[in-house]
């Protein structure tokens, strides 16, 4: 699911996860009506189903349009990869709880929430009241969040995004872009001890997931291991807050082949976002089983 | 639990509301819009572009269900589709929103005031709205329902870049507010005209789009203005104002707004009772897209949930839908939440609500 307000660049963004996408890929797209400049684009790269989603109000028939829509998608079209970008005023958290409804199971796993921002506006846009919940609930529940227009800012206003967005999802991975394009090499096994947060590659997959119990040291470090020895894939990034034995949460970094944790104290739920190639889902979930 | 007979008419119920005298049961408003269309198995959308057939729809969905409302309402876009904003008609579900008519800010220009007798489906509306009203008018309460000026401009622009526009370029963001609002005038005048109960909807004032303060600078001063109108011109009718989605963070500059019935939907209706059921009757708040999917024993249990909360508040309780009741919706459904008025709203004294002819003959 990829989100993000008007300018943000999502279109972009899935334009450029469709070049570099693995077999078939369908997109659904919603601008609160009709098809528009968004929806063209995407078109226009061709050999691509784009399914516009039904509804244009954000009552909750429209929720029952998405997951009508998903599962028309999979019987109709079966891609092995949705795209999912709703209207850039919709607020996640709803579209998540639509596509993780027990309705849809069997149907479509949700994979990540990534959203775009635009790092000339964002802070201004973030601040309280600058707009309704739609803003803050997009980057609140993002698993990935893509800072695009990096070009355009200084490096002073980077970091005032940087650590507004650490405020406001200190468990998401925030990953650099300018026109959401791929101009730095893709980060490689080989490469791996190179930070390279600048560039988002291509085939690159992201796997979230929520750890529904407490997690002991021993977990801990053989999870860290687990993770550099490559045993859930190529990764290139990890991040996290998990519930240590203690009730304590613990904020933890995997990058350049290290991991390291230190104690997090605002109270936010569990989750660990696994940046990379060829992971193995299925193992990491056993893991965390 | 058996279900007790109606002794009173849909109208008879609701004028208890306006008098404040005590109804024998509480009215229970589902908000069936295009789900009417179902009641004279036409498809959506021959029924909402023919007057005489909407007209139709609205009265059998009546006799079928004894809604105490009949709602006028095929989308929310229907004013900016007088004012020049084109839609997409899809053969059996709501129109959906062409190319936005407002491009470039300047083309504000191409916006009009409507003329009742001829722009977009107006005169669809005018025509089923008379129907209703000589039909069943002495039975059950018909309104028309339009959209607030705020979600007629969002329409006419473009959602996505109407919120933006709050931002960069609010005086123009003004000047088009105000253009709504006098159609939404003339809509309640031509409504009022009709013998029919003006119903304004502002989905995009949701709080999950907007913020207290855009609600207060942007929406309650237009939606006031339309408020008044229907005070001082409405002949004891009450306002309403129905907003979908989540409202609870625009309460306070919702209530600046000065309407007598607020219909609602994602809320805990226990606390929307504590924070206006004193200023306001309170409709809703089933969720939709439960009476599409949920059983009749699920919906009735729902209802009962709701009515706990509410019944009591001291300017009334309706019971009804959160927002329009989804077009497929299974007809036993509808049954279940009127039929849940019938069972959990049975009013005591003390459940009597207060009247509203503050604002009423």
């Amino acid at each position: 699911m990829v989100c993000g307000f008007l300018g943000a660049g999502k279109t972009t963004f899935v334009v450029e996860r469709i070049k570099n996408s693995r077999g078939r890929t369908a997109v659904l797209v919603n601008e609160f009506g009709a098809l528009g400049i968004d929806g063209t684009l995407i078109r226009s790269e061709g050999g691509l189903d784009v399914v516009e989603l039904p509804g244009g109000c954000i009552c909750c028939s429209q929720k029952e349009g998405l997951g009508k829509s998903v599962r028309s998608i999979a019987e109709t079209i079966g891609p092995d990869l949705l795209l999912i970008e709703p209207s850039g005023v919709a607020e996640a958290s709803e579209v998540i709880k639509t596509l993780t409804d027990e309705a849809l199971a069997g149907v479509i796993r949700l994979d990540a929430v990534i959203t775009v921002i635009d790092a000339s506006t964002f802070f201004d846009f973030s601040q309280p009241e600058a707009f309704g919940a739609f803003f803050l609930d997009q980057v609140q529940n993002a698993d990935l969040i893509v800072v695009n227009k990096t070009d355009i800012v200084s490096p002073a206003e980077g970091e005032r995004v940087a650590r507004r967005i650490l405020e406001l999802n200190p468990s998401a991975v925030a990953v650099e872009t300018s026109f959401c394009r791929l101009e730095a090499p893709l980060p490689s096994w080989r490469q791996k001890s190179v930070r390279s947060e600048g560039s988002f590659g291509p085939a690159m997959e992201c796997v979230s997931i929520t750890p529904e119990s407490p997690i002991s040291q021993q977990q801990m470090k053989k999870f860290s291991l687990a993770l550099s020895s490559g045993e859930f894939g190529r990764l290139f990034r990890a991040k996290g807050l998990v519930r240590g034995a203690d009730g304590g949460l613990i904020n933890f970094q995997f990058a350049g082949g290290a991991m390291s944790a230190t104690p997090f104290n605002q109270e936010v739920r569990s989750r660990i976002v696994l940046i990379g190639y060829n992971l193995d889902r299925k193992r990491i979930n056993e893991f965390f089983a | 639990m058996q279900i007790p007979q109606d002794t009173q008419t849909s109208l008879e119920r609701v004028g208890s509301y306006l008098q404040g005298v005590n109804p024998q049961r509480i009215a229970c408003f589902p908000l069936i819009l295009n789900h009417a269309a179902r009641s004279i198995d036409v498809p959506v959308a021959k029924c909402i572009r023919d007057g005489e057939l909407f007209g139709k729809a609205h009265v059998a969905a009546y006799r079928r269900y004894g809604n105490d409302l009949i709602t006028f309402l095929s989308t929310t876009s229907s004013l900016a589709e007088a004012m020049g904003q084109k839609l997409n008609f899809i053969e059996d579900d709501a129109p959906q929103l062409a190319d936005p008519l407002i491009r470039k800010l300047e083309d504000i220009e191409r916006v009009k005031i409507p003329d009742f007798s001829s722009d977009g489906r107006l005169p669809v509306y005018m025509e089923a709205t008379e129907y209703a009203v000589a039909e069943v008018g002495q039975e059950v309460c018909v309104s028309t329902v339009f959209a607030g000026p705020f979600t007629t401009a969002a329409a006419l622009r473009g959602t996505d870049v109407f919120v933006r526009d709050l931002y960069n370029n609010k005086e123009w963001v003004h000047q088009l507010l105000e253009l709504c609002c006098q159609a939404g005038i003339k809509f309640v005048d031509e409504i009022l005209k009709r013998k029919s109960l003006p119903i304004l909807v502002e989905p995009i004032g949701s709080a999950s789009l907007i913020s207290p303060r855009m609600f207060s600078e942007f929406v309650s001063p237009y939606l006031k203005r339309i408020a008044d109108h229907i005070h001082a011109n409405g002949g004891g009718m009450p306002s309403v104002l129905h907003i979908c989605g989540k409202t609870k963070p625009n309460w306070k500059p919702m209530r600046e707004a000065d309407y007598d019935i607020w219909s609602l939907d994602v809320v805990d209706m226990g606390e929307a009772r504590a924070f206006a059921g004193d200023r306001v009757t309170l409709v809703g708040n089933v969720t939709p897209a439960n009476l599409l999917k949920n059983t009749p024993e699920q919906i009735d249990a729902e209802a009962k949930v709701i009515c706990e909360k509410a019944i009591g508040n001291p300017r009334g309780f309706i019971l009804g839908s959160g927002c329009e009741v989804p077009i497929n919706t299974p007809p036993q459904n509808v049954d279940a939440l009127i039929n849940a008025a019938r069972r959990y709203g049975q009013l005591t004294t003390d459940d009597m609500p207060e009247s509203l002819e503050k604002s009423c003959c």
